[in-house]
């Protein structure tokens, strides 16, 4: 019995120390090719200028940025807002020695693309022309227009035109391409007549349009850039189906204990946009959920989507809208 | 109404020519010591070289004898030969209620003799049996657990080491029947899934049928499990204490007090089961650790540091009235807690404490409290009337109630009062959440069992189930300010109910053609009431002796299911399964199932099995990851996350050896599995669900070193389980889409490859426990040291991934250098132990 126990004990201790795992944090390499990722907005948005992003992937291994030179940095200016004299200030701090700050660059962004637009009639070159360039650790929440990747048409010739097809080409010196196409929406066009002009919140109300035919459309209101004058259930929002004409606002029960002045208004906002299929899949339809994964142990990620393009990832859309305005009261 | 008046005139007929005179003899063999009826045992009659098998429940009729004398031998190994003379006149049907009395010590043998006369007998397909020992011989976490049992049995898989959730041969949890004494349980599990809601020490045996099932069983795609409860024992008061590391169970069983009646008798069993953990944490926390805390911390500290506990309740009773009529009844009863809760008073005078000095008469006092009261289980109830009408019919009605409860609860109210000089002002709110998923099954059953001859069986019955969905969550709030009228608001965000039913018709003839080939042909008629159609499903099987020990089994049959889940396709917990009826507009799931097989039994007794089978799905319903939160046509905010799916299509291919040693000092089985089990959807092409594993082989063996000393071992190697890969970075886009303002941004996240192309490394789990018993006063005591994963094996659960960095102080700055990887490990290294009284 004892021989027994005895190869048992050995048994177990010999299997516990060959089967150990590896545990901890690991790198993974992949040999995933990089492929283009690619935003292109065709606006008839009088306020919005077209305008084409271009990324690419990554694979796994490797920084997700590079170091592209350094800054030597004698002194910063902090401006702060003083309360007790109510107006800012500044505050001045020197390195000694100089501080050697390293300049990075997101390794997503593609800089040398040849962009394309075309009518079928017409060619229109897209140039990058990033509205300033930019160098901070907020770099990834900026929004496009800062991207150092966006491309405009600089020479000003590309002008959109409803219900037309465009097709998109980029290329890269390094052998990447991609193709894109897509129809604009007609313009869309909020019928004045029937909006009184001034809207109770307390009542719901309807805006109405010109059919959008196969597109579809979201209609936001708001109190744009006047904060001071909120009113609670002004900020709404809707996306309508193909073929929609009326969207009617909705009442909030939780601003019924909100009280305001009696002479209370604000200028509100409405704004139709309608938007072409591309556009509407890539950023509303929740269809797209079936190639995103979110997992709390996994986080984030999918399979990468791609509506309008082929030969990469992501979204050729086009966008048009029209705006009006309304005194909103609660 | 048509069901009904077919079962009454069946019956009728089945009476009728059940009457046509002959001499036979029937009855039943128990234990002598327990009452427990003892199945598979032989009855012959040497002089006529004629014979039967008792059934599950110790029952038998061997009909057509000759009139006159003749030597019944009654015969189970394990037990004493009973031998006796009968007289069998004209026209009379001897009723023998024949008791056997234990030979063998541990009732070692009885398994070998059950097995061989299965063997000899079973038709079907796919199926196993495991009593109790073998539910106990095999490792699982803690404590033995009839489920962790199954999942070493080929063509059982499980998901992962937390859940022990069944998964057999390509069907999903809700496509098991799971049956507590007949009665359907809806998510059996303590502790999200670590631990099944059945009692071992309750539990008789369990019946598993991995595929092929008979006509009698239906509702379900996958599998059958029958978990059937010991009856009590007729004899005397006995009963079993067993304490883990866990829990605490105990169980006593004995006769019903009728005295001398010979019309009344009857057993009963009660057994239950709480875990302790939560008690033992928190008085050491409450007298051994709070007290040394200091005065702020203790102030702060909860009175409880675990909040969680389950137990269950299990009982049965029989009662035989005169010798034809039984009436037993049985109950589960189980729920898992989670109550916390909150409370705290204060007022200024904690500042006054900390030196602060009021200047104006101030005074303001108030109080917080917090409820999470979380709970959820089962409660059974069944009753069975068995009637032997006369010896070659015995009618069975059943009614059942089933109700499962998921019920979360949180509540919170504070109140505030201010008494100054210059403010008198007081405040009251709460704030309630309710969220609950409560299923309640009501179940009806009756069921003929025909003998006509030895060579039929002929089993036919009605079964109807209504079974009451509903899920919902409300969320309210009240709040009033210097105790005015309140301001209540009151808003059920999710409401989904449903009360469809399901009933069904069946019939099944097992034929013995000849001694080497027998049939088995049934076909049930199923109706659901939110559909229109008429669903037939037919089923067969066939058993052909190539020889006394090697045999030859096929079986192929239809499914349908009319519940569903709506779980997500893909998690890695199966935590909860929320159950609804298949909607009016959806077809009923569907699977047919096709198996083949051959059996071989040696006189050693070492029984081999393989099969192969092939098993379709259509119309499966996945959950669609749709938008949780939703506004409504009014512009209310509704949770309204389990309304869409898509239409699913499944296959399922495989391989298993199984190869159990019945008999000897080394007893146990070696289980291969080789499956290949496969999913579409119309968005998603072919892919690998979450838990198909490739290979799978389990080796559990059970040496009796000594009469009282065991060594048992269970050893697993599976392929790994496919996961989604990470294989690059990207970026989605994003947009403001509600707001006026025009704002888009690139969002950083993982570049995944194909759905489950990739597969973890291989599971590999070694697990070993001993068991030592001794007498101890009048009964046994058993000492059980267990320990998991002896070789600490690393068994991937699921990758977890951050793109790697680190920020250097010297400079500043965040570097990032790449993808990084790990692996969340399943059971570590993990002893237990505990004791087992019997008395």
């Amino acid at each position: 019995m004892k021989i027994v126990f005895r190869y048992i004990t050995i048994s177990i201790l010999f299997m516990l120390l060959i089967s150990c795992g590896n545990w901890g944090w690991e790198s993974i390499e992949t040999d995933n090719e990089e492929q283009l990722n690619v935003f292109g907005l065709i606006s008839l948005d009088d306020s919005l200028e077209s305008f084409i992003v271009v990324h690419k992937t990554l694979d796994t291994a490797g920084p997700d940025e590079i170091d592209v030179g350094s800054d030597t940095i004698f002194y910063q200016v902090w401006e702060w807002f003083n309360e007790d004299i109510g107006q800012s200030e500044f505050d001045t701090v020197w390195y000694d020695p100089p501080w050697i700050k390293t300049r990075y660059e997101s390794r997503y962004v593609v800089k040398d693309a040849t962009v394309t637009l075309s009518d079928g009639t017409h060619n229109y070159q897209f140039i990058r022309a990033p509205a300033e360039e930019t160098n901070d650790e907020y770099r990834y929440y900026n929004d496009v227009f800062s991207d150092p990747a966006i491309y405009l048409n600089t020479d000003l010739s590309f002008v959109p035109q409803p219900e037309t097809d465009y097709t998109l080409e980029i290329t890269t010196p390094d052998g990447m391409s991609l193709s894109g196409s897509v129809r604009t929406p007609r313009k869309p066009q909020i019928i004045e007549q029937d909006l009184p002009d001034t809207l109770s919140l307390k009542q719901t109300f309807e805006v109405s349009w010109n059919s959008g035919g196969d597109y579809s459309a979201t209609l936001s209101t708001g109190s744009q850039g006047s904060w001071e004058y909120y009113i609670c259930g002004i900020d709404q929002f809707g996306i309508m189906e193909a073929g929609d004409t009326t969207w009617n606002s909705s009442l909030n029960s939780w601003c019924y204990e909100e009280e305001y002045d009696p002479e209370t208004n604000a200028i509100m906002t409405i704004r139709l946009r309608f938007m072409d299929d591309n556009y509407y899949k890539y950023f509303l339809a929740t269809d797209d959920d079936a190639a995103e994964i979110s997992n709390f142990l996994i986080g984030e990620g999918g399979i990468g989507n791609a509506y309008g393009v082929e030969g990469g990832f992501g979204v050729l859309g086009a966008i048009s809208t029209d705006w009006t305005q309304r005194i909103a009261i609660p | 109404m048509n069901y009904k008046l077919t079962l009454i005139i069946t019956f009728l007929i089945l009476l009728a020519s059940s009457l046509l005179a002959d001499q036979s003899i029937h009855g039943f063999v128990r234990d002598d010591q327990t009452g427990e009826p003892l199945p598979y045992a032989n009855i012959i009659l040497p002089d006529l070289n004629r014979g039967g098998v008792s059934n599950v429940d110790g029952y038998f009729v061997i009909s057509d004898l000759p009139v006159g004398s003749h030597t019944l031998i009654i015969s189970i190994i394990g037990y004493a030969n009973h031998i006796q003379s009968i007289q069998l006149p004209q026209d009379f049907n001897l009723r023998l209620d024949i008791r056997l009395n234990q030979e063998i010590i541990e009732g070692q043998s009885i398994e070998v003799s059950a097995e061989r006369e299965k063997f000899k007998e079973l038709i079907s397909t796919s199926t196993v049996t495991l009593d109790r020992r073998a539910i106990e011989v095999a490792p699982s976490f803690v404590e033995a657990d009839v489920f962790r049992a199954l999942q070493l049995l080929p063509g059982v898989q499980s998901l992962n080491d937390f859940s022990s959730a069944l998964y057999v041969r390509g069907s999903t949890p809700d496509q098991n029947l799971i049956m507590l004494d007949g009665i359907t349980v809806y998510n059996p599990m303590h502790l999200g899934g670590i631990f099944s809601t059945f009692n071992t020490d309750a539990i008789k045996e369990a019946e598993f049928h991995a595929g092929g099932f008979p006509a009698q069983y239906g509702g379900r795609l996958g599998s059958i499990l029958n978990i059937i409860n010991r009856e009590g024992n007729t004899e005397e008061i006995t009963g079993s204490a067993n304490i883990s590391l866990i829990s605490s169970k105990l169980l006593v069983e004995g006769p019903l007090p009728t005295g001398d009646s010979e019309l009344l008798k009857g057993s009963w069993m009660i057994a239950g089961r709480r875990t302790y953990f939560d008690i033992i944490a928190n008085a050491g926390w409450k007298y051994l650790i709070k007290p040394n805390l200091d005065e702020w911390e203790r102030s702060n500290a909860p009175d409880e540091i675990i909040p969680y506990y389950f137990y269950d309740f299990q009982g049965k009773v029989n009662l035989d009235i005169g010798s034809d009529h039984r009436l037993t009844w049985s109950s589960f009863y189980g729920d898992d807690v989670l109550d916390w809760q909150y409370e705290d008073n204060y007022s200024s005078d904690d500042w006054y404490d900390d030196g602060y000095q009021p200047t104006d008469n101030y005074y303001y006092e108030g109080s917080e409290k917090s409820v999470f009261d979380w709970h959820w289980g089962n409660f059974t109830n069944s009753l069975t009337w068995r009637w032997i009408v006369n010896p070659k019919l015995i009618a069975k009605t059943f009614v059942a109630n089933s109700r499962f409860r998921f019920e979360v609860n949180f509540d919170y109210e504070d109140e505030d009062y201010n008494h100054s000089d210059h403010d008198t002002s007081s405040s009251q709110s709460s704030y309630g959440f309710d969220l609950f998923d409560r299923i309640n099954d009501q179940s009806f059953e009756t069921s003929l069992t025909w003998l006509p001859s030895d060579a039929h069986k002929v089993t036919g019955g009605f079964q109807s189930k209504q079974v009451n969905f509903n899920l919902g969550m409300i969320i309210g709030f009240e709040e009033s300010y210097n105790a005015d009228t309140p301001e209540i608001y009151i808003d059920t965000l999710m409401w989904m109910e449903s009360q469809p039913t399901e009933s069904a018709f069946y019939i099944q003839d097992q034929w013995e053609i000849n001694p080497l080939l027998s049939l088995q042909t049934g076909i049930r008629v199923a109706n659901y009431s939110l559909h229109d159609t008429t669903y037939f499903e037919p089923r067969l099987g066939l058993k052909y002796f190539l020889s006394e020990n090697l045999s030859l089994k096929a079986s192929i049959g239809r499914y349908h299911q009319f519940l569903t889940v709506a779980n997500p396709p893909d998690e890695n917990l199966r935590f909860l399964d929320i159950w609804f009826g298949v909607p009016e507009d959806r077809a009923a799931p569907r699977s047919d199932h096709f198996i083949l097989g051959a059996e071989y039994l040696t006189d050693s007794d070492i029984l081999i099995r393989t099969e192969t089978y092939h098993k379709s799905f259509d119309n499966l319903l996945t959950l669609k990851p749709t938008d949780l939160i939703a506004i409504d046509d009014d512009g209310n905010l509704r949770i309204d996350p389990f309304n869409e799916f898509w239409d699913t299509d499944a296959y399922a291919d495989g391989l298993e050896i199984l190869v159990k040693k019945l008999s000897g000092k080394v007893r146990g089985w070696a289980g291969y599995t080789y499956a290949i089990t496969q999913r579409k959807y119309a968005e998603q092409d072919w892919y690998f669900p979450k838990y198909d594993r490739t290979h799978t082989l389990n080796v559990v063996a059970d040496w009796a070193l000594t009469e009282a000393l065991h060594f048992s071992t269970a050893v697993t190697y599976s392929s790994g389980n496919p996961y989604t890969a990470v294989i690059g970075r990207s970026e989605n886009w994003r947009d403001q889409t509600w707001s006026l303002d025009n704002s888009w941004w690139a969002q950083q996240s993982f570049l995944y490859g194909e759905k489950h192309a990739e597969r973890y490394p291989g599971y590999f789990r070694w697990d070993v426990s001993f068991k030592k018993r001794k007498p101890f006063l009048n009964g046994t005591r058993e000492w059980y040291f267990q320990i998991l994963n002896v070789t600490n094996h690393l068994n991937i659960f699921s990758y977890i991934y951050q793109n790697r960095g680190e920020y250097d102080y010297q400079t500043g700055e965040y570097i990032n250098r790449g993808v990084q990887r790990a692996g969340i490990p399943m059971f570590p290294f993990f002893p237990t132990f505990g004791v087992k009284f019997e008395f």
